[in-house]
């Protein structure tokens, strides 16, 4: 009995050595020369639910694939309105959650979140709207646009009523430049057709959506596309048999007679983001905007109601783009009559990004 | 002891095989520590030479960056000025090199200059969309653009190219020494840039196939990084390699530098770390041993404690076993005893006699042997100690011959006594020790020899004025001891020739105890032996001398010793004189009545504490004898509560204890509590009657002379004439009733009168004033005067006092004390009780009267007229001047004759009224006559 007592304890002081022998141990290994290996958290501010089969689905996927191929961590707040109150309180709790690099993903976060930016200069901010005024915020995005510019081409080519319906939130850069960059597209192959344009103002109202559509639709647009977080727009115009054009991702079922959409690969997006943010060289000087050459945007395939001109003219602009060329330059006449470009000049970055708060020829607003 | 070794082996196992497992953890632990510090360094350095690429990098820039400046420069005066293009151009243009200036419109068209391939370099396209930046072509040539605006929208692309040869020249950084070499090189690592002091062999270097694969790895690392460091192993020595991106540009620097330069410094701390290292280890080493060691110590020091703590358990439970076998066996004993010590005092009859002396003989033996147990674990207790006192030499020897020529005059054996006629009569010191100390030896002598002589000297040397050495000498013819044996009989315990000596009973401790005490009194005993002849044993202790007269002759003084032992003789009568005894023992309680009983001591008796205090309360006691241990309230706790209750009459009356708890140190403990003094029971009645003549008060007690004392006095006078004659005259006139009184104490009386007579007559006013006063205190209490009430109780407080009546006064003082403090309750209350008691003291007047009639008809002469004249005169004269004394004085001299009835009323009412200080009540009653 007194034998066994007196065993079992040699055994814990046993344990027990060995225990303060691996701490040692441990504690040796763990020891490293700064906090390099902590791995690098990353925060996202979503407007929506991750499975909303649009827009924010989108990114967080985008964002999961990206944070896994660069070891990081992911860390994100949902269904965060468009309010400022809101977008800091889902900020802070991105920041209580140790985030060094925080992406609002919805174009009205960009603004309402400068000041809680300002107050925490050690994190990186992550726009898709404007952030020039802010040190330690930068905007990101592709450019769209110039796919946008190729669906204009297919839809100028392939409408027979020469109305063309988009479906968009409302009226900022980001939605103005996508219009305008669709309707030089439309009007290059077709200089008569008119892109009619309504907002519903805001990013995602089914309802209303749906209901522009029919509008559209019953002022005679035989093309609908659309800028909002989800497709309701062009689902609603596929239901009633309209041709479609799709816009940053394809979820669900759509008939043939969607034409080809504009869609994001917000994978390669976020992975140039973050590894350019990892490696220190995240300029926050001007935006991180990355065009057809760079993998970030794309065509999807076209349906079989493309005819081979559209495809052959889709191919020929593709080239000009890949070759020094950009979709606004050269004479652009606004559909107030003023121009905007001289031949022989481009609008800069700059303008196209911050500046586009106007529409070009052709474009027309439903109901006005 | 075999197992102990064993014990000690493996703990010794574990000692070492615990220090091994230590060591090896050390040296894991070292050796950890080293690779990972290693490690650590290397890291740390890599970060450091990062930190340097990525500042070279930045140097570079800015060299690159200039250039850029001056571009856009250009280009901002192309905007706001297209006049002065070409001519601007110009100036900036400088001569062959292949270097190319140009302006591209948006569609790609060149201008102005000579013309670039646009798809060799990205920074054309940059600059159309708005911004500038540098670009490098697959030869190594690199291209600065810029965009020129107009209005808003970008109209022009402004490009500078330098070709590859000229970079060198053109862009060449300046590196210090510190930094190695580096070069800058493209994305597919072609190199750009030499920086300056790189020769061929150099570039060689970077371009090798290894250094090459190592930057490749580090290429992956900048992924996430600006800039990297490794360490490159090679035969020509260890270099750190880097890189780092050259912003806004696709351009990569890359260098090497040596590790030593790197690490210069590093390794001196590398050195510091393990000499810290090792100082710590071998700190906690040393502290590790200590450790161990001290515990051992500890578990030692425990075990010593646990073995300490455990002897000092054994034997306290030890010497409670001792005491409760003290108890449990002198009880039965004391009774025994007692008993038969009636039987030999009440019945003379020789058959009965014999049984009972045999009796007290086996119980006497029984009871030493319990003593010697006794003493000997006191002394082993270190508990014994001596107590001094004063003692008769001769009587002192006399008790140790009477103790041992009976059982010698059994044995037939020849006991002979030789004392030096010269000793001090009266000495100091402790004498029942050193009794003890012979009577021991002297046992043993007579235990031991079968026949001859047992022979017992007592002599002295004198050591100085005060002290002598005593000397006592005990010669046997008996079997004598081996030599071997002489030192064994010390020991405790311990009987030898056990074969021989079988039939001889003791406990063998007699003379260990012996040897003991004389060491404890500074004595010393010698043995001298002859197997089968004799022994001889003698020792020596310092005595005081108290009185140096010789003690004379020692046969006389044993002769009267001997008579008075062998005769019981009651010491003294005290029939006045009343006791308490107080035993949980019925059996104890008679015994102690039965051998006081000749004594005539009035006896109480109580069964317990509480039944005590009840009596206490009523009775006065001149003695009590209390027994120790009683259930409920003990004798200790009996006597604290005789001392603390106040106001009892038996406060300061002598307690004695009385016990059968006969261990080592008592009695200091008894005294300690305050009684005043310890018996051990069984009670002797010769030491009870001793202790009862030491506290009785002496006025109660009339003292037996002895037989012998008798026989002097006959000799001298009167003859015979019986005791009850020399009781008589001790009496001293005193009356029956007065001592047989329960509400007076005679003896503190005539103490405070200093005489019978005065007793008698301060008693006698005490008692005829008792109606007058106690109306006084009555008629006070109901006016409620409190103020006078109080005067009155103090005055009788004091009277009662002097006539001994020792309860009123107390009761009187308690009555005072509640008047001081206006305690209206507690007069109310006690103040009847007070005054039944007081009122008990007027019936004695008849006493006196009676008493004064005897006198005056038997003895007094007739006063003469003159006389009485002369007195009244003389009273009333006193009485004018106040004087107390002097007419007490005249009314006690009165007492003398014999008066007219008449006349003797008047002096008694003169008595009454002057014990009130009246004295206008005096002058006027002498008026009258």
């Amino acid at each position: 009995m007194f034998k066994n007592k007196i065993t079992a304890i040699r055994v814990v002081l046993l344990i027990l050595a060995l225990a303060v022998v691996a701490v040692i141990v441990a504690s040796i290994m763990t020891f490293s020369a700064g906090d390099d290996d902590e791995k690098v958290k990353i925060g996202c501010v979503l407007i929506g639910d991750t499975n909303d089969r649009g827009w924010n689905q989108s990114h967080i996927e985008g964002l999961r694939v990206a944070a896994g191929r660069l070891d990081c961590d992911l860390f994100y707040s949902k269904n965060v309105p468009e309010e400022k109150e809101a977008c800091e309180k889902a900020v802070n709790s991105l920041l209580a959650d140790g985030c060094s690099i925080i992406f609002l993903t919805s174009y009205g976060y960009g603004e309402i979140s400068k000041d809680i930016a300002r107050s925490n200069p050690n994190v990186a901010f992550f726009t898709i709207s404007n952030s020039d005024d802010v040190r330690n915020m930068t905007t990101y995005f592709a450019r769209l646009y110039q796919i946008r510019y190729l669906t204009g081409l297919v839809a100028g080519m392939t409408t027979r009523s020469g109305k063309i319906g988009y479906v968009a939130s409302m009226e900022n850069s980001e939605v103005n430049r996508d219009i305008n960059a669709f309707a030089l597209g439309v009007r290059k192959v077709n200089p008569d057709a008119k892109v009619v344009v309504s907002f519903t103002g805001s990013w995602n109202d089914e309802e209303k959506e749906r209901e522009c559509a029919r509008n559209l639709i019953d002022y005679g647009a035989d093309i609908i596309t659309y800028h909002e977080d989800i497709d309701y727009a062009t689902k609603e115009a596929d239901s009633l048999g309209v041709y479609t054009i799709g816009y940053n991702v394809i979820y669900g079922k759509y008939s043939d007679k969607l034409l080809t959409a504009a869609l994001f690969d917000w994978d390669e997006i976020y992975e140039n983001e973050i590894t350019e943010f990892l490696k220190g060289k995240s300029s926050f000087s001007g935006g991180h905007w990355e065009g057809i050459n760079d993998g970030a945007i794309r065509l999807s395939d076209f349906s079989n109601y493309v005819s081979e001109e559209a495809k052959r003219v889709v191919e020929e602009e593709t080239n000009r783009l890949n070759a020094y060329w950009d979709i606004f330059s050269d004479r652009i006449i606004d559909n107030k009559g003023n121009v905007r470009c001289n031949n022989g000049e481009r609008l800069s970055d700059d303008e196209l990004l911050y500046h586009m708060d106007w529409f070009v020829e052709g474009v027309e607003f439903y109901g006005k | 002891m075999e197992n102990e070794n064993n014990k000690k082996d493996l703990f010794n196992g574990h000692i070492l095989s615990s220090i091994i497992a230590f060591l090896l953890v050390l040296v894991m632990v070292a050796v950890l520590l080293r690779f990972r510090m290693l490690s650590l360094f290397n890291t740390f350095i890599e970060h450091q030479v990062e930190r340097q690429a990525e500042s070279l990098a930045e140097l570079s820039y800015e060299k690159l960056g200039s250039e850029l400046d001056n571009l856009q420069y250009v280009a901002e005066i192309l905007e706001n000025d297209e006049d002065v293009l070409y001519s601007r151009i110009m100036l900036l243009s400088s001569p062959g090199d292949g270097i190319k200036k140009g302006l591209i419109g948006i569609d790609g068209r060149f201008v102005y200059g000579e013309e670039v391939d646009m798809s060799k370099y990205p920074g054309i396209e940059n600059a159309f969309r708005g911004e500038r930046s540098i670009s490098v072509d697959s030869e190594g040539g690199i291209l600065f653009s810029c965009p020129v605006f107009r209005n808003k929208n970008v109209h022009y692309c402004l490009y500078e190219y330098f070709p590859r040869n000229t970079l060198n020249e053109r862009f060449n950084i300046n590196i210090y020494e510190g930094l190695g070499k580096a070069v800058i090189i493209t994305k597919d690592e072609q190199v750009v840039i030499p920086f300056e002091g790189v020769s061929a062999e150099d570039i060689a270097f970077f371009e090798s196939d290894s250094v090459r694969n190592t930057f490749s790895k580090m290429h992956t690392k900048m992924e996430i990084s600006a800039s990297a460091a490794e360490l490159y192993k090679s035969k020509n020595g260890n270099y750190y390699l880097y890189e780092a991106e050259i912003p806004e540009t696709d351009f990569i620097l890359i260098g090497r530098i040596e590790q030593r330069v790197v690490e210069k410094g590093l390794a001196n701390m590398n050195v510091l770390v393990y000499w810290v290292f090792g100082l710590l280890m071998l700190l906690v080493a040393i502290g590790s041993f200590y450790l161990v060691f001290a515990s051992e110590k500890v578990r030692a020091s425990d075990e010593f404690k646990k073995a300490r703590d455990a002897a000092e358990e054994a034997n306290r439970a030890k010497s409670d076993f001792l005491a409760n076998m003290s108890h449990e066996i002198r009880t039965p004993i004391n009774a025994i005893l007692g008993i038969d010590e009636m039987i030999l005092r009440e019945y003379k009859e020789d058959k009965l006699s014999e049984y009972a002396t045999n009796i007290k003989n086996a119980g006497n033996s029984l009871l030493s042997i319990i003593n010697d147990v006794l003493d000997f674990s006191k002394i082993e207790a270190g508990k014994l100690e001596l107590s001094n006192a004063e003692y008769d030499t001769a009587e002192f020897i006399s008790e140790i011959v009477n103790m041992i020529s009976d059982s010698a005059s059994k044995k037939s054996l020849d006991f002979k006594v030789n004392v030096n006629s010269e000793l001090p009569s009266l000495l100091y010191g402790d004498s029942a020790r050193i009794r003890q100390c012979a009577i021991n030896i002297l046992n043993n002598s007579v235990k031991y020899t079968e026949e001859g002589t047992v022979s017992l000297d007592v002599d002295f040397k004198g050591l100085d004025s005060r002290s002598i050495s005593l000397i006592f000498t005990i010669k046997d013819t008996g079997i004598g001891m081996k030599e071997e044996d002489l030192q064994r009989i010390f020991n405790p315990f311990e009987r030898f020739d056990m074969e021989r000596n079988r039939t001889i009973e003791g406990t063998g401790l007699g003379m260990s105890i012996v040897q003991q005490l004389l060491k404890l009194m500074n004595g010393k005993l010698n043995v001298k032996s002859e197997y089968g002849k004799g022994s001889e044993f003698s020792f020596s202790v310092r005595q005081w001398i108290k009185n140096n007269k010789p003690t004379g002759d020692f046969e006389e003084a044993l002769k009267k010793t001997q008579h008075r032992e062998n005769n019981y003789n009651k010491l003294f009568t005290a029939a006045f004189a009343k006791i308490l005894i107080v035993d949980d023992t019925e059996l104890n309680l008679t015994v102690a009545k039965g051998l006081l009983k000749d004594t005539l001591i009035q006896i109480d008796t109580a069964y317990s504490g509480r039944e005590a205090l009840a009596l206490i309360e009523k009775n006065t006691y001149d003695l009590m004898l209390i027994d120790h241990r009683m259930p409920g309230m003990d004798g200790v706790e009996l006597l604290h509560a005789i001392r603390e209750l106040s106001f009892n009459p038996n406060r300061n009356k002598p307690c004695i204890a009385l016990t059968a708890n006969a261990i080592a140190g008592v009695r200091e403990e008894y005294l300690k509590e305050g009684f005043n003094d310890y018996m051990s029971k069984p009670i002797n009645g010769v030491k009870l009657e001793e202790m009862l003549l030491k506290y009785l008060p002496v006025k109660k007690v009339i003292r037996y002379k002895s037989v012998e004392e008798m026989k002097e006095s006959n000799k001298d006078s009167l003859g015979a004439e019986g005791t009850a004659a020399v009781a008589e005259e001790k009496n001293d006139g005193l009356p029956l009733w007065i001592r047989t009184s329960r509400i007076l104490d005679f003896e503190a009386g005539i103490a405070n009168c200093g005489s019978v007579q005065g007793y008698m007559d301060a008693l006698k006013i005490f008692c005829e004033s008792v109606n007058q006063k106690a109306l006084e205190i009555v008629l006070y209490l109901d006016e409620g005067d409190i103020e006078n009430y109080t005067t009155k109780v103090h005055a009788l407080k004091s009277s009662a006092r002097i006539v001994g009546a020792t309860e009123l006064s107390y009761m009187a003082a308690e009555l005072e004390a509640a008047g001081n403090n206006e305690d209206t309750r507690i007069i109310s209350e006690r103040t009847g009780d007070m005054m039944s008691l007081y009122r008990q003291y007027s019936k004695y007047v008849a006493n006196f009267a009676d008493n004064a009639k005897k006198a005056d008809n038997e003895e007094k002469p007739d006063i003469t007229e003159d006389m009485l004249k002369d007195a009244y005169l003389s009273i009333r004269d006193y009485a004018e001047s106040y004087d107390y004394d002097l007419i007490k004085m005249v009314l006690e001299s009165l007492e003398d004759y014999r008066i007219p009835d008449n006349d003797r009323q008047i002096f008694n009412e003169i008595g009454q009224k002057l014990e009130s200080m009246d004295y206008e009540g005096i002058k006027e009653l002498i008026k009258t006559h």
